[in-house]
């Protein structure tokens, strides 16, 4: 499961409108090696996903 | 020598004096108590000795410029010319060289020889391997090739100037089957700079930005997301690359 997959299956209601650039969740990789991750969340109700609830 | 000197006005003891004049009657120098004084040219140069008059003889502003001949005074004679002593123009063959930090204007493009073109830093790069991403996540691409990287100022996929300046970026990602979206972003110093956003159904999104970057620390990175299941990026010259070159220095 990809980490947009994962956020999805926390936070269901969650759209597209809330990822990107313009949304208030930006996942991103810097390909030197450290994978994915979660570079920008300001989410105005949702709190961060913990590591714990993100890993595999 | 023909001819008498007569000897007159030789007066007394509390006068101190006397004229010697020629048998013509004209007077050759007279003499009192402190000084022998000559006529005017009386004194002529083939009386006067080579080296006999020295510098420290010639009292200040003495000598005019009447008084000297035409190429007399050589170029060793002269230590500088004062700009107000200079009445014509000075053509291009009597200038052998300019130093920089005599040139205080401007140099206008009329000045510059038609093809010279600056010499700022300028790189290409592309990824010839194709590869996966996660869909949705802002992934820097990685560019295995350098075609070119004239100051080498392009490393980890990342370009880094050493000149300041403004920079045309450019960069494209092709999709390796068709998505539904494409995202390409230039991204500087980690964050998100300027993008293009393709939408419709494509298989490649290109950005283009002027961007300024300080010449030490500023950098820029090729960033993509794709918004479908296909998450490779195609290693191909034509479609994924990163370039730029400095439009103007700083």
């Amino acid at each position: 499961m990809t980490l947009p997959e994962k956020i999805i299956s926390l936070y269901p209601e969650l759209t597209d409108e809330d990822f990107g650039l313009r949304g208030t969740i930006l996942l991103q990789n810097d390909s030197d090696g450290r994978g994915d991750y979660i570079a920008k969340w300001e989410h105005p109700t949702l709190a961060r996903p913990t590591e714990e609830q993100l890993a595999d | 020598m023909a001819g008498t000197i007569i000897v007159s006005s030789i007066k007394t003891d509390t006068d101190n004096s006397f004229i010697v004049r020629s048998n013509t009657g004209t007077t050759l120098f007279s003499v009192d108590t402190t000084t022998i004084s000559i006529p005017d040219g009386s004194i002529t140069s083939a009386m006067i000795a080579n080296g006999t008059v020295i510098a420290a003889d010639i009292l200040d502003g003495t000598i005019t410029t009447a008084k000297i001949a035409d190429g007399n005074v050589t170029n060793a004679k002269i230590d500088s010319v004062a700009n107000t002593k200079i009445t014509g123009n000075i053509i291009s063959s009597q200038i052998t060289s300019v130093a920089n930090t005599q040139i205080t204007g401007n140099i206008t493009q009329a000045q510059i020889a038609t093809g010279v073109a600056g010499t700022g830093p300028a790189f290409i790069a592309y990824a010839n391997t194709t590869t996966s991403l996660t869909s949705g996540v802002y992934t820097k691409i990685t560019f295995n090739i350098e075609e070119y990287d004239t100051n080498s100022n392009f490393a980890s996929s990342r370009f880094t100037p050493t000149v300041a300046g403004y920079y045309q970026i450019s960069g494209g990602v092709g999709v390796g089957a068709s998505a539904t979206s494409v995202y390409a972003i230039v991204y500087k110093n980690g964050s998100a700079y300027n993008g293009q956003y393709t939408s419709a159904t494509t298989l490649q999104a290109s950005v283009s930005t002027l961007v300024y970057l300080n010449g030490s620390t500023d950098y820029v990175e090729l960033y993509a997301n794709f918004g479908s299941t296909q998450n490779n990026y195609v290693g191909d010259r034509t479609q994924t690359y990163f370039q730029g070159f400095l439009a103007r220095s700083a």
